[in-house]
């Protein structure tokens, strides 16, 4: 846990991150908010706000007696939604570095070809 | 040398306690009595009456504070990097130079009293018989003798405490005490009091109050530095 | 230079042993730790090594030599213990006053300052001192002694946070001036690990630890992530301890995996505390472990 953002936000993050990386399955069940918080040795009030944003976005639903749950089509929907955001959170900083660093479009584009034929 | 003195200053830090202290018991207790007195003027003096008793308090006073000594400053002077040796030698200066200046304060007041015929009232609490010696350089050793003789019975006794906590101490009050008892048990069957009495009564004031309680006051000494080798805070 | 040296020491008390055939070097001018949980023994090391108790067996050296009753060394030596009594009569700056008199170096406008800063009543009796302001004589006299040799037994336990801040800035910052030999013994870990530069860690008496602590800092890390992201990355090392909660863990692994993907994963340094922890749990069901391999063990 770090100290820039909003612990919950780093809840959501994380738990959406294991969701995409298939770690987290979907129709599995989600860690508890009293397993978040010894985990994280947070508040449980903390981790119950980190799983309700989740349910508001639709990413889990509770299924009563037993706990919550990852939604069908979760895993979809975060990676379309982190495509969408791509853009803003990933290529924009980029260029904006590059620019520092005296590059412009068509160099990086060149990088870009050079590292995925490495890969 | 030069450390020995930095320890027995450290002893002296607060010497308004460690000095003062049995001297306010002293002018406490010699206050208390000029008052009663004043209420019956010039009684008889007594042998043991309570005017004894008074001069004893700065003695059992001065041995209180020496038990303290041990249980109290030995432990804090550990702490703070003295050795043990240095410390038992401070301990020793301090001992001594208090011994010798209360004997000469107790010899002072001793002049005071006589030259105000006991206080203005008859209280004989300094000018008793059988201190009564020549010279004033006996006096004050005559005084100062008892303070040594008890102020390292309390240093040994205090690290009697600290080496074997409160069960050592018992056993040793138990065997002087057994000691004392078999002494007395022992003088009754052969009828020696008399012996004894002559004994106290006869024997010069310097040597009964001076030489015999330095001579048991290194003993004391040197059972506290035996003791003092492998104790700890 | 090895300025403080144990070899094969033990201290034994009745049945129990305390310290149990210890050796190590403290070396000059360095900020070492003494770690350990309570009772490990770190309390009966530090008194041997200032001359107040003997090993049962083995050999102690301070500046070269033997520290029992060896007034040369240990006034070279500068001990402060967590709870320090201090004799009825002395008021506070009495027993600043006896300082001043022991050590050579002690340094008495240091000393004054400290006590504005740390706000000492000069002079209330060490009878009637809270425990933060006994705590603060103590390190008080720990610091302005400039003694080359300065242990400190948790002595700062009583202090409050901004006190504790206090003693850690000044510590840093007159160590920096004047160089000496520094012990910090403490069980509270965190707080000092970024000060002390050798490690050493005791458990039941044994050294278990015994490190610069740069050395043992690269010799771990913890990350933390999706559960598949996390394995992928540690693949191949020594998992020295692991924490799961649905799709997330957290791993201590032994090594630095090199050249790994990192998206998505939080990878940190190990903490020193989290270091010592896990090895003394590591050793706990070692021994545990061991008395099962014997079977029944009642």
């Amino acid at each position: 846990m770090d100290d820039t953002r909003p612990l919950f936000q780093q809840i959501v993050e994380q738990i959406e991150d294991s969701i995409i990386d298939g770690s987290l399955p979907e129709e599995t069940r989600a860690p508890s908010t009293n397993e978040l918080a010894a985990f994280h040795r947070i508040n449980q009030a903390t981790a119950a706000n980190g799983i309700n944003k989740l349910v508001a976005d639709g990413l889990l639903y509770k299924k009563r007696g037993v706990g919550m749950f990852v939604t069908a089509g979760a895993r979809d929907k975060l990676v379309q939604r982190r495509r969408d955001a791509f853009g803003e959170s990933y290529i924009a900083p980029l260029l904006a570095e590059a620019k520092r660093l005296e590059m412009d479009a068509d160099d990086v584009k060149k990088m870009i070809d050079n590292w995925r034929d490495e890969e | 040398m030069n450390r020995i003195i930095h320890v027995a200053r450290i002893q002296l830090v607060n010497a308004k306690m460690v000095i003062g202290f049995p001297l306010f018991i002293l002018l406490f207790v010699l206050a208390a009595n000029i008052v009663l007195f004043l209420a019956a003027p010039f009684p008889e003096p007594e042998q043991g009456s309570s005017p004894t008793g008074a001069l004893m308090s700065i003695y059992i006073a001065t041995m209180i504070l020496h038990v303290q000594t041990m249980t109290q400053m030995f432990p804090y002077a550990l702490g703070m990097s003295i050795t043990r040796r240095d410390f038992l030698a401070a301990a020793g200066l301090v001992v001594v130079g208090q011994a010798l200046l209360y004997g000469v304060a107790l010899s002072v007041l001793r002049l005071i009293e006589t030259a105000t015929n006991g206080w203005g009232v008859g209280v004989a609490m300094f000018d008793l018989p059988f201190l009564e010696v020549s010279n004033p350089v006996m006096q004050v050793l005559v005084y100062a003798g008892p303070f040594l003789l008890l102020s390292f019975a309390g240093l040994w006794a205090g690290v009697v405490y600290q080496r074997w906590g409160q069960l050592g101490v018992w056993i040793l009050s138990l065997s002087l005490a057994a000691l004392l008892i078999g002494a007395a048990a022992l003088v009754g069957w052969r009828n020696w009091w008399p012996q004894v009495g002559s004994f106290f009564a006869d024997t010069p004031t310097p040597v009964l109050l001076f030489v015999y309680p330095v001579v048991l006051a290194a003993v004391f000494a040197g059972s506290t530095y035996f003791t003092t080798r492998r104790a700890t805070a | 230079m090895s300025v403080v040296s144990l070899r094969g020491v033990t201290k034994r008390y009745g049945d129990t042993t305390a310290v149990d055939d210890v050796s190590f070097d403290l070396h000059e001018n360095r900020i070492h730790g003494l770690l350990g949980r309570n009772g490990a023994g770190k309390s009966t090391v530090m008194r041997m090594l200032t001359g107040q108790d003997l090993p049962t067996s083995g050999q102690i050296r301070v500046v070269g030599e033997n520290p029992f009753e060896n007034a040369g060394v240990l006034r070279q030596v500068c001990f402060i213990k967590e709870a320090q009594k201090y004799p009825d009569i002395f008021l506070a700056r009495h027993a600043l006053k006896s300082a001043e008199m022991i050590f050579p170096n002690w340094d008495a406008e240091f000393a004054e300052q400290l006590v504005d800063e740390f706000r000492l009543p000069l002079k209330t009796r060490t009878k009637k001192l809270s425990r933060g302001q006994l705590s603060a004589v103590g390190v008080i006299v720990g610091l302005a002694s400039r003694a080359p040799v300065t242990l400190f037994d948790e002595p700062y336990l009583g202090l409050d946070a901004v006190a504790r801040q206090l003693f850690y800035d000044h510590l840093l910052a007159d160590y920096a001036e004047h160089p000496r030999t520094v012990v910090l013994s403490t069980h509270l870990i965190d707080e000092v690990a970024d000060m002390i530069e050798h490690v050493v860690v005791i458990d039941r008496g044994r050294i278990v630890m015994n490190d610069s602590a740069d050395n043992l800092r690269s010799q771990a890390v913890t990350v933390s992530g999706p559960t598949k992201a996390v394995e992928r990355f540690a693949a191949g090392h020594t998992v020295l301890h692991r924490e799961d909660v649905g799709g997330y863990a957290r791993l201590l692994v032994s090594g630095i995996p090199e050249g790994r993907d990192t998206t998505s994963l939080q990878v940190e340094p190990v903490s020193l505390q989290q270091l010592v922890v896990r090895t003394a749990q590591l050793s706990d069901s070692a021994l545990a472990g061991a008395a099962n391999g014997k079977g029944e063990l009642s």
